[in-house]
C-alpha cells in the first residue's frame, strides 16, 4: 500500500516537472489527440470501401478498436516510464539510482515518467466503444459483462508485460527495444481486427506467444455473441486471465533476470 | 558486529570484443566472444560503526565496482558480503535502501527540473517518513548543510557545490546508518571541496559511518583515519593514512614553465621526472626538502614563466606502493 502511495507521488512529480515546459506539453497533447483521431478516421474510410471484414461488421471492429486503445492507453500510462526512462538510464549507468530506491525498481521506473497525453488515446478508445455500443445489439448477460471486464484487465496486463519485456531486454543490449516495439505497437494494430483475418503463423504469434490477440479476440466473441471462426473449444474466452497471468509471470522473470544481469557503467 | 563485512569478494565482467566497421558491427550481434576482466579480485575487509574510511585507487581499480556490490546494484561473481545485516545485498535491495545513503558524485538522485524541496518531499513518501518527523529532519539537515535559499531553486540551476550539499541531504533524510560516497568532490574547485569536506566531517561526528571513494588524496588525508588502497582489483593497503604516507613518502611535484632552455641543478631529494619543451616536472620528498628550497634551486640562473606545486596524485602513489609490493 505504501508502495502504491509512493508510486502516485512519483507520477505527480513527473507531471510537475513536465509543467516546467508547458508549451511543449500542450503541443504534444494536441499532436497525440490528432494522431489517434486520424487512426479512427482511417478505420471508417476502410469500411466505406470494403463493407465487412470476413463477417465482422464495421461496428464490431470499432468495438475492438475501442478495447485496444482504452487498454493500451492505460498500459502506456502505467508502463510508459519503463519505455521512456529505462533504456537511457541503463546506457548511461544512471539506473544505479533506481536500484537504490526503497520501492521495487519496476514500480519506481513506471512511476518515473507519466504522460498525461496518453489520456488522449484513452479518450479516443472510449469514444469508439461508445459508438460501438450505440450501434450494436449487445446482450449484457452476466457472462458478457464478466468478459468485458476481463478483456480490459487482461489487455492492460499484457501490454504492460510487453513494456516490461522491452525494458528488461535493455539490460543485455540497449538497442533491442525496436524488436519489442514490433510486438507492442504491431500488436495494437493487429488486435484492432479479428485475428482470423491473419495468416496462421502471424495469428499464432499474437494468440500464443504475445497474447494480445488472444485477450482481445476471444472475449469479444462472448460480448458480441459471435461464432468462433477458428473453431476452437468454447471455453477459450475463459482462458484469457490464465494466458495473461502466465505471460506476465514470464515477463516478471525476464525483468528480474535483467536486474541481476545489470552491469552498470564506470563512474 | 561490523556494519560492513566483505570476504574474498570477486566480480568478473565479460568484455565483448567489439569489431569495428559495418561488417564488424553485424558480427557483434551474433558473436559472444570476449575476455573476462577481474574488476574486483578477492577483496576482504570490514568496517565498524562510526568509522570514516577512505577507499582509493586509480581509475578502473575496482573502487566503484566494490561500492556497487555493497549497495546491491551489482551481483558479485563470488564471495561473501554483509551490509547492515543484509547478506547478500542484492537479494534485499529495497530493505537495504532504508539503511544506507548513497551519493554518486556524478549522478544525482534529485529531480533535475524540480527544486530540492520537492525531491525531498518525494523521498519522504518513498521512504514512508511521517510528515512531522520529516520536517524536523529537513530543518536539522538544512542547518547542518547550509541549505537555506537553495531549497526552492530548480536543481538544474544550482552550482556543483550547492548540488552536492542538496545531494547529501537527500541521502541522509531517512537517517541511514551507513553513508557511501563515490567521488563526492569530483570537479569541484578548492574552496568548494573544503566546504564539502567540512560537512562530511560533521556528518560523521553526528554518528553516521562513512565509506568514501576518491582519487583526490587530500579528501582522504583530511577526512579519514583509515584508508584502503585498491589496485587491479586487490587491496594493497589497509590502515592509517599516516602509515600510507610513511610507506610511499611525502611526495610533492613542482611544474615549472621556462622562457628558454633551463639548466637545472637540484638539491638532494629532488629529481626531474620529465622535461617537455620548456616545461619541467620535478618530484621531491617533502619530508627532506621544503618547497622554497626547491623553488630557489629551479629559479637560480633560469628565466621562469610560471611555477606550480602539486600534491602527487593518488595514481602515482598507488604506482609506487604497487612497485614496492613486487
Amino acid at each position: 500500500m505504501s508502495s502504491l502511495r509512493a508510486y502516485f507521488s512519483l507520477m505527480s512529480a513527473s507531471l510537475r516537472s513536465q509543467m516546467e515546459y508547458r508549451r511543449a506539453f500542450l503541443l504534444e497533447f494536441t499532436g497525440r489527440f490528432i494522431i489517434t483521431g486520424l487512426e479512427l478516421a482511417a478505420l471508417f474510410i476502410i469500411f466505406e470501401n470494403v463493407g465487412n471484414v470476413l463477417d465482422w461488421t464495421r461496428w464490431e471492429v470499432v468495438y475492438l478498436y475501442g478495447i485496444v486503445n482504452v487498454t493500451f492507453g492505460c498500459a502506456e500510462i502505467i508502463g510508459y516510464g519503463l519505455e521512456a526512462t529505462v533504456p537511457t538510464l541503463i546506457r548511461t549507468g544512471d539506473f544505479d539510482r533506481v536500484m537504490l530506491q526503497p520501492i521495487s525498481p519496476w514500480l519506481f521506473s513506471c512511476g518515473r515518467q507519466f504522460r498525461l497525453l496518453d489520456l488522449g488515446r484513452i479518450a479516443q478508445g472510449l469514444l469508439a466503444l461508445g459508438l460501438a455500443f450505440a450501434h450494436l445489439p449487445i446482450q449484457w448477460t452476466l457472462a458478457a459483462v464478466a468478459m468485458f471486464v476481463l478483456t480490459l484487465i487482461c489487455n492492460v496486463a499484457v501490454y504492460t508485460g510487453l513494456f516490461t519485456c522491452a525494458a528488461a531486454s535493455c539490460f543485455w543490449t540497449t538497442e533491442s527495444t525496436e524488436v519489442f516495439n514490433a510486438f507492442t505497437y504491431g500488436g495494437t494494430q493487429m488486435a484492432q481486427f479479428p485475428v482470423h483475418v491473419y495468416r496462421p503463423w502471424l495469428r499464432a504469434i499474437f494468440l500464443w506467444i504475445v497474447p494480445v490477440g488472444f485477450v482481445t479476440y476471444f472475449p469479444a466473441l462472448v460480448v458480441l455473441s459471435k461464432p468462433d471462426a477458428l473453431g476452437l473449444p468454447p471455453f477459450m474466452p475463459w482462458l484469457s486471465p490464465f494466458i495473461a497471468a502466465v505471460f506476465c509471470g514470464l515477463c516478471a522473470l525476464f525483468w528480474r533476470a535483467g536486474l541481476n544481469h545489470y552491469q552498470s557503467t564506470g563512474s | 558486529m561490523p556494519l560492513i563485512s566483505v570476504k574474498d569478494l570477486r566480480k568478473d565482467f565479460k568484455v565483448l570484443a567489439h569489431k569495428s566497421g559495418l561488417i564488424g558491427a553485424m558480427r557483434n550481434l551474433f558473436s559472444a566472444a570476449g575476455r573476462i576482466v577481474n574488476a574486483v579480485d578477492g577483496v576482504s575487509f570490514s568496517v565498524e560503526a562510526g568509522e570514516f574510511v577512505g577507499y582509493v585507487g586509480p581509475n578502473g581499480a575496482g573502487k566503484s565496482t566494490t561500492l556497487k556490490m555493497l549497495t546491491g546494484i551489482l551481483v558479485p561473481s563470488s564471495g561473501v558480503i554483509d551490509v547492515c545485516g543484509f547478506s547478500p545485498p542484492h537479494k534485499a535491495r529495497t530493505k537495504l535502501a532504508r539503511r544506507i545513503g548513497v551519493v554518486f558524485g556524478q549522478r544525482t538522485q534529485l529531480w533535475w527540473d524540480l527544486p530540492p524541496r520537492e525531491s525531498y518531499d518525494l523521498l519522504m513518501r518513498l521512504f514512508g517518513v511521517p510528515r512531522g518527523v520529516f520536517e524536523l529532519r529537513l530543518a536539522r539537515l538544512s542547518g547542518l548543510l547550509e541549505l537555506e535559499g537553495l531549497l526552492d531553486t530548480p536543481v538544474r540551476k544550482l552550482s556543483l557545490g550547492q548540488k552536492m550539499r542538496c545531494e547529501l541531504a537527500a541521502a541522509l533524510l531517512h537517517e541511514p546508518a551507513l553513508l557511501l560516497l563515490d567521488e563526492p568532490t569530483i570537479g569541484m574547485d578548492v574552496v568548494v571541496k573544503e566546504q564539502v569536506r567540512k560537512l562530511l566531517r560533521r556528518i560523521n561526528e553526528a554518528g553516521t559511518t562513512i565509506l568514501l571513494t576518491s582519487h583526490d588524496l587530500d579528501d582522504i588525508e583530511q577526512l579519514c583515519r583509515r584508508v584502503m588502497v585498491i589496485d587491479k582489483g586487490r587491496i594493497i593497503h589497509d590502515g592509517g593514512v599516516d602509515a600510507l604516507k610513511r610507506r610511499y613518502g611525502n611526495r610533492r611535484r613542482l611544474v615549472a614553465d621556462f622562457l628558454d632552455q633551463p639548466k637545472l641543478v637540484l638539491p638532494q631529494g629532488a629529481e626531474v621526472a620529465s622535461i617537455e619543451g620548456l616545461r619541467a616536472t620535478i618530484d621531491f620528498d617533502a619530508d627532506k626538502l621544503r618547497a622554497p628550497e626547491v623553488i630557489a634551486a629551479v629559479v637560480a640562473g633560469n628565466r621562469i614563466h610560471d611555477i606550480a606545486i602539486q600534491e602527487c596524485d593518488i595514481a602515482e602513489v598507488v604506482k609506487r606502493i604497487y612497485g614496492e609490493g613486487k
